[in-house]
């Protein structure tokens, strides 16, 4: 089936084909949210309700790239919605617990340990993991889709709707920036 | 910690991503998706009718309409037209919603 006849099937509302779509994709779903948002749990969430917006507003798609790009644009964007919420929710339960009885610690969460990594690298990715949390929004994104979905340069600048020469600015900007920043940790554990 | 192995360590943490493989997603995937598909339709359904009782301007307006009718019922039966007998206001009711007391017994034959 071409991707051409599975959209027109998803219009017409095809259960089967929609099946069809969800297990052919679920992985590179889950594993883009997961590699954002940290949690299997919040990645499973994530990667039901971007079906959800596949299935509601597949009408929508207008075909100018693959479906695939299309798919992992409302991943992406769902993940960080996704961060965005639970920052402001833990500004919010700072500000709470400033005038509240309720004086509870904040805690940022501990490692994370991506499934797919390599046994003997497991300590460096969650050190990297959690630097590329610190990382601006779009340098983020670009960087988990090089290197936890192995996508090219083009297929970025697709889901990213950026040119090649954005895309590889902003890669750049995130190498010399996750560099300063593991200086920066390498300074303070020598202090 | 010399500043060269400095350097190495943070090329391996650089670099430790390579050879990655895509993490699957969990079991049963397809099924869960469809149960909280069919749940938020379930919901969304009930929440739009909900929503709509909830409107003001709707829900007075609705109490509004009922209360008339039964503004205009009762003063139906309570006006009297000029020939009828004068009847409670119970009985109206009675006679208005077809409750009557039909004497069933009346009909029924004695036994020998």
């Amino acid at each position: 089936m071409t991707e051409q006849d599975l959209i027109q099937q998803l219009r017409s509302g095809d259960e089967l084909a929609f099946k069809q779509l969800v297990e052919g994709c679920q992985d590179m779903v889950y594993n883009t949210a997961l590699s954002i948002v940290h949690d299997a749990s919040d990645a499973e969430d994530v990667a039901q309700e971007v079906f959800i917006q596949v299935y509601r507003s597949i009408d929508q798609f207008k075909g100018d790239s693959r479906l695939s790009t299309w798919i992992y644009r409302i991943t992406v964007t769902k993940s960080l919605d996704l961060i965005r919420s639970r920052k402001r929710k833990k500004r919010f339960a700072f500000i709470t617990s400033l005038f509240g009885p309720d004086n509870e610690v904040l805690h940022d969460p501990v490692n994370f340990h991506h499934p797919g990594v390599v046994l003997d690298q497991k300590e460096q990715a969650a050190i990297l993991f959690r630097l590329i949390d610190q990382l601006p929004e779009n340098q983020k994104t670009a960087f988990i889709l090089l290197k936890s979905e192995e996508l090219s340069y083009q297929e970025i600048a697709q889901v990213m709707d950026l040119s090649v020469s954005a895309v590889e600015s902003l890669l750049f900007r995130a190498r010399q920036n996750l560099r300063k920043l593991l200086e920066s940790q390498g300074g303070q554990k020598r202090k | 910690m010399s500043p060269e192995m400095n350097h190495k360590e943070q090329e391996e943490i650089l670099d430790s991503l390579r050879g990655m493989k895509r993490a699957t997603a969990p079991e049963f995937f397809y099924t869960r998706l469809r149960a909280r598909m069919e749940q938020e339709l379930e919901s969304s359904v009930i929440g739009r009718f909900g929503r709509l009782l909830t409107r003001p301007a709707l829900s007075l307006g609705l109490a509004a309409i009922i209360l008339l009718l039964n503004i205009t019922t009762i003063m139906k039966m309570v006006q009297q037209p000029d020939g009828a007998p004068e009847t409670s206001a119970p009985i109206a009711i009675a006679g208005y919603s077809s409750i009557d007391t039909y004497p069933v017994y009346d009909d029924i034959t004695s036994e020998p």
